[in-house]
């Protein structure tokens, strides 16, 4: 049986002209087999679906500043920016209740119940959180995921497709997968970040051999 | 009836009253970054390169989040004022780049800055002759202002911020003299 394997692929800077399928297909197509999974990092996936904005775009409304005033100082919440970005997609009354809501579930000892509810908050990378020329840009959760992992499968004939957010300190997600993956286990596998950082233009990551893993 | 609605209307207005001046509290008392281009800690300039018609000073200059926030400097530039109508015998082009992180490309990368952290800047200025002699035609340039530019946003609102150095002609041809006599002593031609 063969082994597990991650190998991150190299790109270009890719941008709101290319489509993430086309791209993975262009610097990884040769490599892929049916054996294995693709992954793709989400912050590229949403600049190639044009889903980021500069904070100039922006007008942060009231609900924006008085909720960013009880966030702390890490993560994309904090600035007004990336607050109201957040709200031009989940809806400023809706976040407001959900903060509202998740205040008192605090107090009542149960966290995280304002991301849960709000996910572009939590999706959302603020200013310096993707590589140049984006780093000056909040760039949204990705759109329709679980479709373009399906898309990725039937373009590469890949075993399966992933769109992972994953960073250096320890932490994976999975937010979109084409069917029959168990993101919890993809997830454990990319948690050691094989995107590197932005800088290494590594927007995607093959997963080689796993079906041998999930056969054997 | 009358009396009963108008002291509702005034509780509720004095509820929103209440709840805006608690804001205002929690962000004063919160505050925000505050940076400042600490133009008293400038290195002297010292030319990095020159040949017969281009010379190349730098100099650092730290920035500093005084405030109480992080801060995002989203971007920075450093702009020279050199009308020609004040010397028209040489060309000035500048860079400004984060020491940490050199690039030479002109692009600022955004970068958080934690509060009472220093960022150090450095400001590089590209002086190519229009007469042919890099050394003849800086004999008599004037003191020149530049101001470094940058665009930061914290708790609240991005803003456009800006600091100004100078190069003074004094501070030009020490540097030149440091670097002739010191490639002399060098072998440097």
């Amino acid at each position: 049986m063969a082994e597990l394997e991650l190998v991150p692929v190299h790109t270009r800077i890719l941008t709101h002209k290319d489509n993430i399928v086309d791209a993975i297909k262009e610097y990884a197509g040769k490599d892929i087999t049916d054996r294995d999974i693709v992954c793709a990092a989400e912050s590229v996936v949403a600049i190639t679906q044009n889903r980021y904005v500069r904070p100039e775009e922006l007008s942060p409304c009231w609900q924006a500043r008085l909720m960013n005033r009880f966030v702390p100082a890490e993560g994309s919440m904090a600035s007004i920016y990336g607050m109201q970005a957040a709200m031009e997609e989940e809806g400023r009354w809706r976040m407001l209740f959900w903060f509202i809501a998740a205040a008192f579930a605090k107090i009542a000892g149960k966290n995280g119940l304002f991301y849960a509810k709000c996910r572009q908050a939590s999706l959302c990378d603020d200013v310096t959180g993707t590589m140049p020329p984006f780093d000056k840009c909040i760039v949204y959760g990705p759109a329709d995921t679980d479709h373009v992992c399906e898309e990725i499968v039937k373009a590469t004939g890949a075993y399966g497709a992933v769109i992972a957010d994953v960073n250096d300190l320890k932490r994976a997600a999975v937010l979109g997968k084409s069917r029959g993956l168990d993101p919890q286990r993809i997830a454990k596998i990319l948690i050691d970040n094989p995107f590197g950082n932005a800088s290494q233009k590594t927007p995607i990551v093959i997963i080689k051999n796993f079906r041998d893993l999930i056969e054997a | 009836m009358f009396l009963l609605l108008t002291k509702i209307i005034a509780g509720l207005i004095l509820l929103v009253c209440l709840g805006f001046l608690a804001y205002w509290f929690i962000a004063w008392k919160q505050g925000n970054c505050a940076f400042v281009l600490q133009k008293g800690k400038r290195s002297p300039y010292a030319v990095d390169f020159m040949d017969l018609t281009h010379a190349v000073l730098t100099c650092t200059v730290p920035i500093r989040n005084e405030g109480k926030q992080n801060g995002t400097i989203m971007d920075a530039f450093v702009r020279p004022y050199m009308p020609e109508e004040q010397y028209d015998k040489v060309s000035v082009r500048a860079l400004l780049m984060d020491t940490a992180r050199p690039r030479e490309d002109d692009y600022w990368e955004a970068l958080i800055v934690e509060p009472k952290r220093t960022v150090e800047l450095r400001v590089k200025i590209f002086l190519t002759a229009k007469g042919g002699s890099i050394l003849q035609d800086l004999e008599h340039f004037p003191d020149m202002a530049m101001d470094v530019i940058y665009q930061v946003v914290g708790r609240s609102d991005w803003a456009y911020e800006k600091g100004r150095i100078y190069l003074t002609q004094d501070e030009l041809r020490d540097a030149l003299y440091d670097y002739t006599a010191g490639g002399r002593e060098h072998g440097r031609a």
